[in-house]
This record gives structure tokens, sequence and C-alpha cells, in this order.
């Protein structure tokens, strides 16, 4: 039924596949009947001479081919004619498409367009979910909508950093000084890199991020192109090994040997296919075009805008596998040991079947989940579509062969949240549905162990959790608590969670600095503050504090008693300074917050600012952009600290 | 026209001799017992030694007495038997009588010829030519309503529209 449409649609639209479909079935019917007449006429001749006992007829093979060839002739240009022209009908499995070319993913672009109904103002619901992408990636530390800049690896004997123009590789020597050496990346000469992550692997020490490299339009102006760079450095031999892919990196991660990343396409559908097919993901290894995608899955439902591309490429033999995925904007990417999974929060406007639902499209919004194995090749496994969107990318959470969702749907009689727990196989094992306890509009989920915090939008509404120890029956139970559990809640160690927030402002209306609390989290359901500090780092009358926090300079040291934190600091007064380091805290569970020490340095503009720390033997290693230093954990004295480079800035 | 009635294992070997097209509607049992004639319709009991004269027997039954037309060529004179003619042709204001692959010409009208062998399955197709039905092959339809006889000596023969239906009402078309 669903080709038939499909023909008819494409026949209706086609002047010239319709002229060519009804002069060829008009040639076989003419002709058809023209045979049907001589078959008929000479078999009454026949039957007329064996009466006069004339058997042997000559059976005139010649002239039945030629008839036959005058009705088959046409049907065969009619076939060949949709051969050349007609594009293969879409074939829905499961809400995922399968697309063969830039044209198949043209025309569910604009069959998708179509169908967006001008009464229907569902682009505000994305705006909405965007919204809220955005407004959460400011003030969570634990997740974000692209992979978060990580740019320094250990393996215990050597720390690996990566600027934007070479590798470093320290060896950590305990009470001695560290030593240092260098590596150029094998960047192209007018290139620039903005790395964005760095991970090990055995052998391996693997950099991703974007290459920029001017061209020449042939015009007076100097465009740029980025790409996608993997650079891999094989230890043993000390060699490098570059993978560029078109579009931009928004994942990252390393399993078994393997690199496994996600980039956004953008798709250009207005200028035809051609321009749709130069959104297809491709992959150079070392300048030579290695791998080029031709064909997408397209996730049924979802608003068709850009492709997601997932890739794998084996370190050891620089094998690349790649898959597109057409889909919406709203969409974040996750990975574990079997599977990507993408989350492609959207509205449904249309069923497999293609039939626009008019009628109420809000019962339509959708979150699909969509599972693509990467254990060989990467390949499609299924999709599960719950109902609602995610308010935000922390609304999830992917581990232990568990996936685990908040969504938010727009209802008639309010605002609905629903909770869902589904394994590997994305297979729904439990879920809230109709809780009427979540009513009412829910930034963002808090995950915490086997429990998870839901941030209601207004302050005022009460804090949910949910508990997730029986995951088949998850339970939704009010917090009681006498104030309001701040939204960034960061384990500490076993039973203890630190949250970070910022502080009230001061009373020249500027906020002051971070305030930080420890709470006791052994019993989920009562958190108890044990501890709070503000920090200030406030040494001038009008000086501000902007705290940026990235997850992996936050660490906490059980045994060294120390809390380390990024931020970056404002000074407004005259000629303003920003200073961006590293706050080390000292902090035990029994006595709170007992001293810090900010380890600051000159803030660039470029994304090469690596600030980590690491705790390793009794020293804390801070890196900073340009200086690696090394604290004594006892005094916060600075033992050694050695230069890295200098930037060209 | 015929209707053979013969035991089985002969069947088809006396069937294949005989060249006996079976019929529906038939007026003649051919039989080798003589006790499955039948009544109402013309019995011939035969034995299977006499094969071959039961096969002359019905060629006389089908298709008549021979009929002889005298023609000439550069050769000479001869008799032709009309079953052997394929078709008559006027041409070059002679009448040819064509056969497989000589021709005579015949001091006849072709209305004289078309009369001398009414019963013989002769039929006008043109004010030019005589067809003769047996040695039809194939029939091709053309375009205007006419047709196109390929005859079994290769030559092809077209009936003209205004002799159309009268050549299929002989062929019962």
């Amino acid at each position: 039924m669903n080709h038939v449409m499909f023909l008819l649609e494409f026949l209706l639209n086609n002047a010239l596949a319709m002229t060519v479909i009804v002069v060829g079935l008009g040639l076989t019917v003419y002709f058809g009947r023209k045979l049907y007449r001589e078959f008929r006429l000479n078999q009454k001749l026949r039957a007329f001479q064996k009466r006069l006992r004339i058997i042997d007829f000559l059976s005139h093979k010649g002239r039945r081919v030629t008839i036959a060839s005058l009705i088959v002739v046409p049907l065969l240009v009619v076939f060949a004619f949709f051969q050349l022209t007609l594009p293969t009908p879409i074939q829905y499995d499961n809400h995922a498409t399968t697309l063969a070319s830039a044209e198949d993913v043209l025309r569910v672009y604009n069959s998708y367009e179509e169908k967006f109904s001008p009464q229907v103002n569902l682009r505000d619901h994305d705006a909405v979910a965007q919204h809220a992408v955005a407004t959460y990636e400011a003030m969570n530390v634990s997740l974000y909508v692209n992979e978060p800049t990580d740019l320094v690896a250990v393996d215990g004997n050597f720390i690996y950093q990566v600027t934007n123009h070479q590798l470093i590789i320290t060896e950590m020597r305990g009470d001695e000084e560290p030593m240092a050496m260098t590596l150029a990346l094998p960047l192209g000469d007018q290139s620039e890199f903005d790395p964005v992550k760095l991970l090990i692997s055995n052998d391996y020490v693997v950099a991703v991020g974007h290459e920029t490299t001017p061209y020449d339009t042939n015009t007076d102006v100097i465009d740029t192109h980025v790409l996608t760079a993997v650079f891999i450095l094989d230890l043993t031999d000390v060699s490098w090994d570059a993978f560029h892919v078109n579009g931009t990196v928004e994942m990252v991660d390393m399993l078994n040997g393997r690199l496994l990343l996600s980039t956004r396409h953008a798709i250009d559908f207005d200028h035809g296919a051609d321009h749709v097919a130069a959104a297809f993901p491709s992959v150079t290894q070392n300048e030579d075009i290695v791998h080029v995608v031709e064909d997408a899955v397209y996730i049924e439902g979802t608003k068709p805008t850009m492709f997601v591309a997932l890739h794998a490429i084996t370190l050891l033999s620089g094998d690349v596998d790649s898959q597109a995925v057409l889909t919406s904007e709203s969409t974040v990417v996750k990975v574990d040991d079997a599977a990507f999974y993408l989350f492609s929060s959207s509205y449904k406007f249309y069923d497999a079947t293609e039939m626009f639902v008019m009628s109420d499209p809000i019962e339509y919004v959708r979150t699909a989940i969509t599972a693509f194995e990467h254990l060989a090749a990467i390949s499609y496994q299924g999709t599960t579509m719950v109902r609602g969107v995610l308010p935000g990318v922390a609304s999830l959470d992917v581990q232990d062969g568990l996936i685990r969702l908040l969504t938010t749907e727009n209802a008639s009689g309010g605002v609905r949240n629903r909770v869902f727990v589904l394994d590997s196989a994305l297979d729904v094992l439990g879920s809230i549905t109709e809780d009427e306890a979540m009513l009412g509009s829910f930034e963002t989920m808090q995950f915490y162990n086997d429990t998870a915090y839901l941030y209601p939008s207004q302050s005022t509404d009460d804090i949910m959790l949910i508990d997730f120890t029986d995951v088949e029956n998850p339970e939704a139970l009010a917090l009681h608590i006498s104030e309001a559990l701040p939204k960034t809640l960061l384990p500490l160690q076993a039973g203890y969670a630190l949250s970070v927030a910022y502080a009230d402002t001061n009373q020249n209306g500027f906020l002051d600095g971070l305030r930080l609390c420890v709470y006791d989290m052994h019993d989920p359901a009562e958190p108890v503050r044990l501890h709070t500090t503000t920090v200030s780092l406030a040494e001038y009358q009008y000086m501000t504090r902007h705290l940026r926090l990235i997850p992996y300079v936050f660490v906490y040291s059980e045994a060294q008693g120390l809390l380390t934190l990024p931020m970056n600091s404002y000074e407004a007064t005259g000629q303003t300074t920003i200073k961006e380091g590293v706050l080390v805290m000292v902090l035990s569970m029994e006595d709170g917050f007992t001293g810090h020490q900010f380890f600051d340095y000159t803030y660039l503009t470029k994304r090469h600012n690596a600030n980590r720390a690491i705790f390793h033997d009794d020293g804390l290693y801070i890196y900073t952009h340009n200086k690696v230093r090394i604290i004594d954990a006892e005094t916060l004295d600075v033992k050694h600290q050695i230069p890295l480079y200098e930037p060209d800035e | 026209m015929f209707k053979l009635k013969v035991p089985k294992k002969r069947r088809e070997t006396i069937k294949s001799t005989l060249r006996v097209p079976e019929a529906v509607d038939y007026d003649y049992v051919l039989t080798t017992d003589k006790d499955l004639v039948e009544k109402d319709k013309i019995n011939i009991v035969f034995d299977e030694e006499h094969v071959d004269e039961i096969n002359k027997l019905l060629d006389l039954i089908a298709k008549g007495q021979d009929v002889f037309v005298t023609g000439y060529n550069e050769v000479g004179q001869k008799n032709i038997e009309s079953r052997y003619i394929h078709y008559f042709v006027i041409e070059d204001d002679d009448v040819q009588a064509v056969l497989k692959s000589t021709r005579f010409i015949v001091k006849m009208k072709l209305y004289e010829i078309e009369e001398l062998l009414e019963n013989k399955h002769f039929i006008r197709v043109s004010k030019y030519a005589l067809v003769n039905i047996n040695k039809i092959d194939y029939i091709k339809p053309a375009l205007n309503s006419k047709l196109i006889l390929l005859m079994r000596n290769g030559d092809e023969v077209e009936v003209n529209r205004h002799y159309y239906k009268a050549f299929k009402k002989a062929l019962n078309l």
C-alpha cells in the first residue's frame, strides 16, 4: 500500500514519468490485443485445415517473437525508465529507514517539511528543549551537550597533554623534578588544531579535536575548512597516524583498542542532492580517503535536520567503520561497551505508513532511543520510542547495561514527566508514567548511584527522588529535606556528595564566589548537609567571580583530604584581568573545609587551556596550560614546576 | 469429421498413420471392431493391414475428387492436381498457378478457375488472387483491415479489404 501511494505521488508530480507510463502501457495493451486476435485467427485456420487432414503446420516462431517483443519492449522501456528515474521507495522497518542516497535524504526532508503543519507550531517545543539543554549546560558539571574538553591523560607513569600544536609527555618521578618532552602534531602547514580530548590505550595516544585549514575560494575572501581530526601516536615507534572526518566531534570514547566517536554534519537541503551528498561523512587517513558513507539510517518521526555519524577506528589496524544517521538536532549520543545509543527527542508527525497525524500532534511527542552495535561493523539494532522529550542531556544515564531517562511533555493537563528504564536491548524494563506527583515542570534529573533527583523548574516546588533500586518498578518519592538540594551533586566518596553553587550576591549586587556543601547521602531520601563554605577570592572591593567548572578537574582524594576545583576569575578594577586556575580545598568529612589555595595562570582565549589535577603518590600534579606544578599535599607548597611550552600569543 | 474407435494400445499408431483429426461433431466412425459401429453415422470398419487404402479413402472423403488444371511454362505443358497449387495470381495479364517452387501459366480467366475449383477450398482474396486454403500457413493481420497470408512456399498474398469478410466467413473465422 505504501509503495502504491509512493508511486502515485511520484507520478502526479512527474509529468514525464506519467507520459512514459501511459504511452508504454498503451502500446502494450495495443500490441497485446493484436497478438491475441492474430493467435485466435490462426487457431481457427488450423482447426479448419485439420478437418481437411492437414496437420503438418509450420511454427512461424519468428512472427510470434516479433509480436511478443512488441508487447514486452514498451514494458521494458517503462521499467528501464523507472529504474533510472524513480527513487527506491523507502522501506520502513521498526522506526528506522535505510536511505540509499542523497536523493533519499532530500526526499525524506521534503516529505517531512510538507507534512509539517503550519497550524501546529511545534518548532517552539524544539526551542524549549534546546533552551533546556543550554541552560543545563551552564549549571551542571557532570554532563555536557558536546564532549567536554579533556586534554590530559594519565597512565600511571606519564602524563600526556595535548595543546593546539603538540603533545607533551611528562614523566612523573615522585619527589624529583618531572621530565617533559614534546612531539609536534602532524598538522598541515596552515592548519590550526583545537583539541577536544586526549585518550590513551596501551601503546597508543589519541588526540581528537578540530583542525581548521584556511582555503582560498578564488575570491578575495579566505574561508576556513573545519574537520574533525584524530591523531594517533604509536608509542612503540613514535609514529603518527592522522584521520580526518568531515563534521564536528560530539562524543569520543575508547573501548578495547577502538576509538569510538560521533560527529555532527550539517546538511544543506536548499541546494539539491549534491549538497546533501557532500554532508555524508567521509574519513581520510593520512590524506587518503579510506571510507565514504553513502547511505544513512533515518530515525522515523524525528526532524531530518543533520547527520549524526558514528565512527569506529581500530587503533592497531587503522580500519575504519562509519554509519550515518539522519535525525534531529536534539540528539544526544552515548556509548557503552556494546553499542552507540542515540537519544533523538522530536515530534512524531506521522507514523510508519507516512500518515500525517493531524488530530493531536502533542500525542506524538516522542524520544527515539536507537542502538547501533559497534562490536564488529556498526549496525542498526533497533529503536524504541518513549513518550515525551528529553528536557536536557543530563536527564539520561547509560551505564551497567541500563538506560535511565526522564522525558517531559506538555500535555493538556499540564506538564507530564515520565521516567523510563531500558536494558541494552532497548526493552523498557520499568517506568513511571502516570504518577501525579510528577506533574509539573522538571528541569533535569541528577543521578546518584541507584537514585536520581528530579529538580523542578520552579525552585519553590519539591525535589523528587526516583528510587531505581528495583529497575522494573522505579518509584518516585517526595524528598523531605528542609532546604533545596543543589542541582550540582557530585559524589565525593561512599555515602557523601558535594554540591557546588553560586553564593549569594554581595552588597554590590555581584555574585561573590562559590558555595560548597558536603552532604551525607547514606539515606538518599534524607540527605543531610554536613559542611558549608563560601569560597570568595575577592581581594578587591569590586571584584566579581565567574566560575567555570570542568568535571575532569574536579577531583577529591580521600587519602589526601584534598578537593580540587577549576575556576577562573574576572578582576574588574581598572583593567579587567582574567585569571584561570585550580582551587585546592582541604576537606574531610569529619572536619569540613579547613583551608584552600588557588593556583592560577593568565587565561588564554583558545581552548588549549588544559587544567587538570592529578593525585600521584604523595604529590598533587596541577596542570595548567603552559606549566605543570607538583604540590606538596601536606603544605600545599609548590615543590617543582616546569614550563611546558610558550603559547604563540 | 471423423471419430476413431480402435483399441487403446494401437490408437496412437493408427491415428498418426491415418492423420485423423478427430472432432466433437463427426459424421464418420473409423473402427477395427465391427461391434463399435454407431447408428446414424457412416461407419468404416477396417483391418490394420489396409490402413494405406483407408488413407486414400479418407483423402477422397475430405478433399473430394481431384480436379486438374492445365498449365504450361517454358518446359512444356502439364496437368496439375489442384491440391498442389498454392494460389492463382494475375501477373502481366496472365493467370499464373503458383506451386511450391514453380509457376505455370493457365489459359483461363480467374473467375473461370474460381468456378472450377468451387468445392476445392480455393477462395478469392483479391481481384488478382485465388488462394488454396490448405496451403495457407499463417495469417498475419495488417493495418487497414487487411490480412497478409503467408503461404507454405513462403510467398505472401494480401487479402483485400473488399474480400476480407468473405474470406473470414469461408474459414469460419
